[in-house]
């Protein structure tokens, strides 16, 4: 029975990985830097990798945030997953991050428990996520940039260079990516489907590679061609602050964003070359995104289950 | 590996090739101008100056090889333009000695005794002009630290070619034995070759640009 109630995760995973794949070959795939078929294995595989080797820290975080049942588990992940799609039909950015978590506080409002400590530290890595991306890509283009400039490489070593560095760091971005955010997928489920954390990330890791295989082609494109104008070695450290930055917060255990990790490291990629990368309105789209999903998501599972009782 | 890379590799090696066949083209139209100005025309010339056509359009074929190569993305898209521009300003060279040959060709164009050296130094300068964009092509992919001097020997030939071509137009319109409908002829063969060298320093401003582009 339990099984059956994961089936609500692992949609939830599907549309993870058909979303958040373009966040780490996007940019490589639309500028045809990368094949498609490449892009998907890779990320595919390394999902999977990062979701078993370190993503069972992020689902004891959720897993800890209150207390469920396997109906409140069930319920937390379809309004999460629901908030998504609506956000989505909006044209609103989401966080699959953000609106789990918000479903999971509708079910501790439900519960009259929380845990604080847990929380609070989630709400501080989900501020700390942007701007952390945008210390971490200033701090990757300033070392990078240097130690490049000061090989005196020709223009066939930097392309072969920025080749495989996009390759290395869109496989490094989808290994964060399954570290990070397979705590979405199946975090909810942890203590009380008697499944270990390991079992558990290897359902979401490889549901989200489902996603990223079956749905992600779209997405890929249509974001991966908003970040286009960036310059190849710009397009790498955006992929590098982001992935690094979702790596660890996957090591401290919070399952982040990784669209607002990627516009955090363009911003600071911005800021190094002095120009305007991210506008106004893409930076009040974040903060709308950072209060509404959660909001929504809290609002959908407290209905849904005072609905079921 | 070679799957991801081979294909910029690929074009490096072909536009190596590409600059030999500039060069071959070059060789061959300065045997065949330098024996027109010092007068030693053969029943065979008009045989040597489709020879420069052959070789030319073999450059032309390869050139189209090569793009190709770039638009099935061999090269990072920002590359890709630059060097796609670089070629096309690359096949100006050769393309000038055909049409220099051509035009003393086909308009049967007779050279006064008085301007044969000076046509000879123009042609110097401006064969000089092809050798320094080839090296510089050459420097731009194998020691991109050492394009500045060349860029500048290019600017230098230019000038150079500039000076020669005022001086030589003097000379012919102040020539009271040639007809004027004759010094307008030459006039345009004078500029001719000195849109050569023309070509060369826009080479070298766009190779300037190109390194300056792949310091991140």
């Amino acid at each position: 029975m339990g099984y059956l109630y994961l089936s609500s995760g692992v949609l939830l995973g599907w549309s993870l990985g058909a979303n958040d794949a373009a966040n780490v070959f996007g940019t490589a795939v639309a500028s045809r830097m990368v094949k498609y078929t490449t892009a998907v294995i890779l990320t595919g595989i390394f999902v999977i990798l990062g979701a078993i080797l370190e993503g069972a820290k992020g689902i004891e975080t959720l897993g800890a945030l209150t207390n469920q049942s396997i109906i409140t588990a069930f319920i937390s992940a379809i309004a999460a997953a629901l908030t998504v799609i609506f956000m989505t039909y909006l044209k609103l950015p989401v966080s699959t991050s953000q609106s789990v978590v918000g479903a999971i506080i509708g079910i501790g409002i439900y519960n009259s428990y929380f845990n604080f400590k847990s929380l609070s530290k989630v709400i501080i890595c989900w501020i700390g996520t942007p701007i952390g991306a945008m210390f971490i890509a200033i701090i990757l283009y300033t070392i990078l940039s240097f130690i490049l400039n000061n090989l005196n490489l020709n223009l066939f070593q930097i392309d072969f260079i920025l080749r495989i560095g996009l390759i290395i760091g869109g496989t490094y971005g989808a290994y964060a990516l399954g570290a990070n955010n397979v705590a979405n997928v199946t975090g909810v489920f942890a203590h009380i489907t008697g499944l270990s954390p390991v079992t558990l990330a290897l359902i979401g890791g490889t549901s989200i590679a489902l996603g990223v295989i079956t749905y992600s082609k779209n997405v890929m494109f249509t974001v991966g061609k908003k970040l286009v104008p960036l310059d190849a070695f710009s397009a790498l450290i955006a992929i590098l602050g982001e992935a690094t930055t979702v790596h660890i917060y996957a090591k401290i255990g919070v399952p982040v964003s990784t669209s607002q990790a990627i516009i955090g490291a363009v911003l600071g990629i911005g800021i190094i070359k002095g120009m305007r990368t991210i506008n106004l309105k893409t930076l009040l789209h974040i903060l709308l995104g950072w209060i509404f999903t959660p909001l929504i998501s809290c609002i959908l599972s407290l209905g849904l289950i005072n609905l079921l009782n | 590996m070679k799957l991801f890379f081979g294909k910029g590799k690929a074009v490096e090696e072909k536009i190596y090739a590409y600059l030999n066949y500039i060069n071959e083209t070059k060789n061959l139209f300065k045997r065949i101008i330098t024996n027109f100005f010092e007068g030693k025309v053969t029943e065979k010339f008009n045989e040597e100056v489709l020879s420069v056509h052959f070789k030319e359009s073999q450059a032309d074929d390869l050139r189209r090889e090569i793009e190709c190569h770039l638009y099935g993305k061999a090269l990072l898209p920002e590359f890709r333009g630059d060097i796609l521009g670089l070629l096309e300003e690359l096949d100006k060279l050769p393309n000038k000695c055909e049409t220099v040959l051509f035009m003393i060709n086909l308009q049967n164009m007779h050279i006064p005794q008085f301007l044969r050296d000076d046509f000879i130094e123009l042609i110097d300068i401006n064969l000089k002009s092809i050798d320094e964009s080839i090296n510089l092509v050459t420097t731009l992919f194998q020691a991109p630290k050492n394009v500045g001097a060349i860029v500048e020997s290019l600017d230098k030939i230019e000038s150079e070619s500039d000076r020669k071509e005022r001086e030589m137009i003097k000379k012919l319109f102040d020539a009271k034995e040639v007809e004027t409908c004759e010094k307008i002829l030459l006039k345009e063969l004078i500029l001719e070759i000195g849109s050569i060298s023309d070509f060369g320093e826009m080479i070298g401003d766009m190779v300037n640009i190109i390194n300056i582009k792949v310091k991140v």
